[in-house]
């Protein structure tokens, strides 16, 4: 029993299988199956076997398919994707499956324009992913690692246009003169590399997902859920059709699996963000923290309402918001104070210009034009400092990014020297 | 631009026609087209499959019969037509080349 990597070829890469399948046939080994994309094959006498592959798109009735090769003589063996193997005894001398240069060609044609299909979707994504980027896809791991995914998606994208347009060529030129010249066993490794590297990249994006569970987001947990209804859902729906001819039954649990889908999703956002919502409400925070405090401004304030809420992520790994307002004497105190923490100064510069273009943004949006004032000051004993609409003060020290809202001017001397203790 | 193409018969396309005058099924149509072409047309399993799919859509063949899962087609009145002017095309074209051997 001699096991070969078998999985990654790309539809156009049919021929190569048949070549590399008759290339081990000769060297006296033929294949038993295909199964989690390793190849098992069996010892025999050399060349008793010749290999054929096909490659199918929109076919059908796929029994009908088989059985049409089968009568013919071509043993069906295996798919791998779209590829279809079948084999027959050299000594049955079967012509191949494609004795048409111009049918072969068309046929390997489709797939080419899959991908470009697919390509222009990605692309697409890509686009709303980065129209929609600002500083708070950093906040959260689930954040970065959508972008790391959709990276990886534009990346892998390009790489497979080109190889796939290289390899259309290649192809063509071997149905043209049946000669060939590829060492097998260096594009197999060179396809278990790039499985490895698939397969790293989605734990990356797993493990960032699940420690943003871990650290209480909601989002992450939704979006686990959905992957993994998805996911299941699939795999159902491909049991089934591959176990009932029954077409109606196939299109019932489609439906029920979307309309199941479509409901689940709001329902499941909802329930979550309730939960996080009852978390978050009256937290009492510890005295001196590095945020504002309604007893900062007036020394026996008795807080009414508080709110907090933190995120973390590789890039920031500390940001929170938190938010105070007491009632003394019909007297109303309100403060709030939002924190970031980069992991160096480049991710704080970055989460500051992001602050600050989101306001401008919204202040566009608005169209009141002196709602936010802004200006630069060095009133702060900071690295920058910019003022909104006198109240609220965007800070940059170091590596860390504060957002501080007091009562009252936050340019006068008693506001600035509550903020520069918080920043202290 | 399979419709284009089928304005004219390739080699293929006129010999499994051809085979198709009687019901046959596709083993059959396959030694039936080397038959009739003395060995000189070979067409292979996918090829074949393709054709008769196609054929079948044009409906220039038709399902005559199935048995034991195997698909028996028939060529329509259409096909009919459609051979007898690729015969004519085809011969008026040697007619036409007569003259290269008559010197």
């Amino acid at each position: 029993m001699k096991k070969i990597y078998f999985g990654g070829f790309s539809s156009i890469e049919y021929k190569l299988v048949e070549l590399y399948l008759n290339e081990l046939s000769s060297n006296g080994f033929y294949m038993e199956k295909v199964k989690f994309g390793i190849g098992y094959f069996l010892e025999c006498e050399k060349d008793k076997y010749i290999y054929c592959t096909d490659v199918i798109f929109n076919i059908k009735d796929i029994d009908d398919y088989k059985n049409f090769y089968e009568d013919i003589g071509w043993n069906f063996v295996c798919s791998i994707g779209n590829i279809q193997v079948f084999r027959s005894e050299k000594e049955k001398n079967l012509p191949p499956i494609h004795t048409d240069k111009n049918i072969e060609k068309d046929l390997i044609k489709t797939s080419i324009k899959n991908n470009l299909i697919s390509f222009i979707t990605i692309i697409i994504i890509a686009i709303l992913t980065f129209i929609n980027m600002d500083y708070t896809t950093i906040l959260e791991n689930i954040g970065l690692a959508s972008l790391i995914i959709v990276l990886f998606g534009i990346f892998n994208s390009i790489f497979i246009n080109i190889y796939e347009y290289r390899e259309y060529k290649y192809i063509c030129k071997i149905i043209d003169n049946k000669e060939y010249s590829k060492n097998f066993k260096n594009m197999v490794t060179v396809k278990r590399y790039l499985k490895i590297l698939y397969i790293l990249i989605i734990f990356i994006a797993i493990t960032l997902f699940l420690s943003d569970i871990f650290n209480g987001s909601t989002v992450a947990l939704v979006m686990i859920i959905f992957i993994a209804y998805m996911f299941i859902g699939g795999f159902i729906l491909s049991v089934i059709k591959s176990n009932s001819k029954n077409k109606i039954k196939f299109i019932i649990f489609s439906i029920i699996f979307i309309i199941g889908g479509m409901a689940i999703t709001p329902f499941a956002i909802m329930t979550m963000s309730s939960l996080n919502f009852n978390k978050s409400e009256n937290i009492i925070m510890a005295e001196g923290g590095r945020y504002a405090k309604c007893s900062d401004i007036f020394n026996n304030a008795t807080v009414k309402n508080s709110r907090y809420s933190e995120k973390s992520s590789i890039l920031v790994p500390k940001s929170f918001d938190y938010y105070e307002i007491s009632k003394d004497d019909d007297v109303v105190i309100s403060v709030r104070t939002e924190y970031f923490m980069g992991i160096n100064n480049s991710i704080a510069v970055y989460i500051f210009n992001g602050y600050v273009d989101n306001l401008k943004q919204k202040n566009d949006n608005r169209q009141y034009e002196n709602i936010y004032k802004l200006e630069k000051t060095d009133l702060f004993n900071c690295d920058k400092a910019i003022i909104i609409d006198d109240e609220t003060v965007i800070l940059l020290k170091n590596n860390e990014v504060f957002v501080i809202e007091l009562e009252g001017d936050i340019t006068s001397p008693e506001n600035i020297n509550i903020c520069e203790k918080i920043i202290e | 631009m399979a419709r284009e193409q089928l304005q004219t018969l390739s080699e293929p396309m006129y010999y499994i026609l051809l085979s198709l005058i009687e019901p046959r099924h596709g083993y059959d149509i396959m030694t039936k087209v080397s038959e009739l072409s003395k060995g000189r047309v070979v067409v292979g399993a996918g090829t074949l499959y393709t054709l008769l799919s196609r054929f079948e859509k044009e409906e220039i063949i038709y399902l005559y019969a199935e048995e034991k899962r195997r698909k028996i087609y028939l060529i329509t009145q259409k096909g009919m037509n459609m051979l007898k002017d690729e015969y004519i095309r085809l011969k008026n074209m040697v007619a036409d080349g007569d003259f290269l051997f008559k010197k």
